[in-house]
């Protein structure tokens, strides 16, 4: 297993160093700890931790609008510890893919439950988001490659299986994407006309 | 040059999702102050039909005429990026006018305005303005205050590969693109935890708009990364303070003024007279360009602030530099601006004050190559070099005195902007210092 770092913001010192410890005997890293939520901020930005554990109530800036700034600019997942009561709060940000909430009291069990919930969510949603940026980048390829076979086909008085042939020999011969030299085509179409 | 139409606006509020308008003007400061409107106003707002209280606003009016309308100017409609994709805000800078339809005199955008309508009627149709604006980035402590620590010497570098200040710059200039800035260059300063980020010229109304944009945005991405950034001009002793040198030239006819291949420095009789102009009133205009009495804490020697008043093409050291670009570029780079000046009124009086030298025909004194900071005062006499000055006492005294302030501003904000600057000048000497205590609690 990938070991997955982990930031703790707790404004009290007792709860804090309990969590730590839990964390650290489970196997994971901890990072840092924040006690206010500047502070968290900032260290959110330093070190990049793949998720951060954040009390709703912390000093300067409440946990809530961490956790919002935290998905708004993707710094990292985020679990957030709120009382029972404090699950009206946060209704905003249920919905948002990396947010997780936990209420207290904390069980050691259910904690890293969700700890590994979040982990496998993580994975999960990298695998799908490198999937659709292959299947994006295909997708752009094959439109500017249609686009310049039809130039090609036009200009040079070609067949259509003639004009991809030409395309994918340039890109073979230079050692450049096809879709780079359907971009060039087209640009020197453009130009041109 | 029309970026967008009413009917643009409004297409792009529905398409793009946007909750709320923020109408944004200034006192006559330079403090931001915004009216929020829901989407569902803004044809309203676009028909110039918002209106606020003016008496709440310091160097506004009175309560008895306090009702003011705003119109917005289209081509400041830009999208906050930092808000989320649903709810988005945006904002559009706006003009302030009376209830009978006049602009408000009060007003420091159309202070600003009515300096460049002076620019054109002597034929110069454009005036470029390259601001270069520094601030600090300071930690806030655990309840949420700005401390002056900075992140560079708190003991932060071994923390983590990621210095928090690049961090917090690079998505402030990502954040800056987005809003249509071209960044020109952006990179740490002199002083532990200062910052500079230069974007790039415009015509003066539009660099005004920037500079107020820019503010916010810095302010605002350090927020998101728990820092606090300031453009106070001088936070800490002995370092840097934070300027904004501003760079001017003027255009007539699509062509630079200021530049002329077949005179020394290939500069223009125009950029001479102008470089005059602004000699001979800059003591009556620092007070607009520095306002605060921290302003003056900067412009002390050593820190590479200016503190004579002189000009060179060489050295870095006296109020006006002529940078070495030449052709389109060339330009005069005044050096004592600092960020905290209300941009709308600051370049209106430094317009002024070159313009002033241009229809006067003032010859600026012999440029100063050497470094004045190491000449000793016999030198500086005879060579015809003034102090700026000291206090802003004394700049509140100079622009007192001047009709060309006076007019360039209007009765309404010379007055009351003298007024408000002794208040703040006698509040600030009738207290006492940290530094005094220090010095003399034990000593008598």
């Amino acid at each position: 297993m990938e070991s997955v770092r982990i930031l703790v913001a707790i404004s009290n010192d007792v709860s804090l160093e309990k969590l730590r410890s839990i964390l650290a005997e489970n196997g994971y890293i901890v990072v840092d700890q924040a006690r206010d939520g500047n502070e968290c901020l900032r260290k959110m930005n330093a070190l990049r931790p793949d998720i951060s554990i954040i009390d709703y109530n912390l000093s300067s800036i409440s946990g809530y609008e961490v956790s919002k700034i935290a998905l708004e600019d993707k710094l990292c997942d985020i679990l957030l510890i709120i009382s029972e009561a404090q699950k009206n709060y946060i209704e905003e940000l249920i919905a948002e893919p990396g947010f997780f909430y936990i209420a207290k009291p904390l069980s050691r069990i259910t904690l890293i439950n969700v700890i590994e919930l979040i982990i496998k969510n993580r994975k999960r949603i990298r695998e799908l988001e490198k999937q659709i940026d292959d299947l994006k980048n295909a997708l752009d390829t094959r439109k500017e490659v249609e686009k310049a076979k039809g130039i090609l086909m036009k200009t040079l008085n070609l067949t259509e299986a003639e004009a991809y042939k030409r395309i994918q020999k340039q890109s073979m011969d230079r050692g450049i994407p096809m879709k780079e030299i359907a971009r060039a085509i087209i640009l020197a179409y453009d130009i041109n006309a | 040059m029309d970026r967008y139409t009413r009917e643009d606006i409004i297409r792009i509020v529905k398409e793009q999702d946007i909750k709320f308008i923020r109408l944004q003007f200034t006192d006559i400061f330079g403090i931001m102050k915004n009216v929020a409107i829901t989407s569902e106003q803004i044809e309203k707002a676009l028909d110039n039909k918002c209106m606020f209280d003016g008496s709440s606003i310091e160097g506004f009016v009175r309560i008895e005429e306090s009702d003011m309308y705003l119109r917005p100017d289209p081509n400041t409609f830009v999208i906050f990026p930092w808000r989320p994709q649903t709810g988005k805000v945006a904002r559009l800078i706006c003009d302030v006018y009376n209830t009978d339809g006049t602009p408000f005199e009060g007003d420091p955008r159309y202070i600003l305005k009515r300096a460049l309508k002076k620019a054109e009627e002597l034929g110069y149709d454009k005036i470029n303005v390259g601001p270069e604006c520094e601030f600090f980035l300071f930690l806030t402590d655990a309840d949420g205050y700005p401390t002056t620590k900075t992140h560079d010497n708190a003991g932060y570098f071994d923390l983590g590969p990621v210095d928090l200040g690049e961090n917090a710059r690079r998505d402030m200039c990502m954040a800056l693109e987005e809003m249509g800035f071209e960044v020109e260059a952006s990179h740490h300063e002199v002083a532990p935890g200062q910052h500079e980020i230069d974007f790039k010229y415009s015509d003066a109304l539009n660099a005004a708009d920037c500079i107020l944009t820019f503010k916010l945005v810095v302010k605002t991405i350090a927020q998101r990364h728990g820092l606090h950034a300031t453009f106070m001009p001088k936070p800490i002793y002995g370092i840097n303070g934070s300027g904004m040198h501003t760079n001017v030239s003027l255009y007539k006819n699509g062509v630079n003024a200021f530049y002329d291949p077949s005179r020394p420095l290939y500069l223009s009789q125009d950029a001479n007279w102008f470089i005059g102009g602004l000699m001979k009133n800059i003591n009556s205009i620092v007070a607009i360009t520095n306002p605060l009495v921290n302003s003056y804490k900067r412009l002390v020697p050593g820190y590479e602030a200016p503190v004579y008043n002189a000009w060179s093409a060489r050295n870095r050291s006296p109020l006006i530099r002529i940078p070495e670009a030449k052709g389109e570029s060339t330009r005069i780079e005044l050096r004592c601006p600092d960020p905290s000046c209300n941009p709308y009124l600051a370049l209106a009086a430094i317009l002024c004050a070159g313009l002033d030298g241009i229809k006067n025909k003032i010859q600026p004194p012999a440029a100063v190559d050497k470094n004045i900071y190491n000449m000793t005062e016999e030198e500086r006499k005879e060579a015809g070099i003034d102090l700026l000055p000291c206090t802003l006492k004394e700049a509140i005294d100079e622009m007192s005195k001047s009709d060309l302030v006076r007019e360039t501003l209007g009765d309404h904000v010379f007055y009351k902007y003298i007024e408000a600057k002794r208040k703040e000048w006698e509040n600030y000497i009738t207290r006492i210092s940290k530094w005094e205590l220090d010095e003399y609690l034990t000593k008598y």
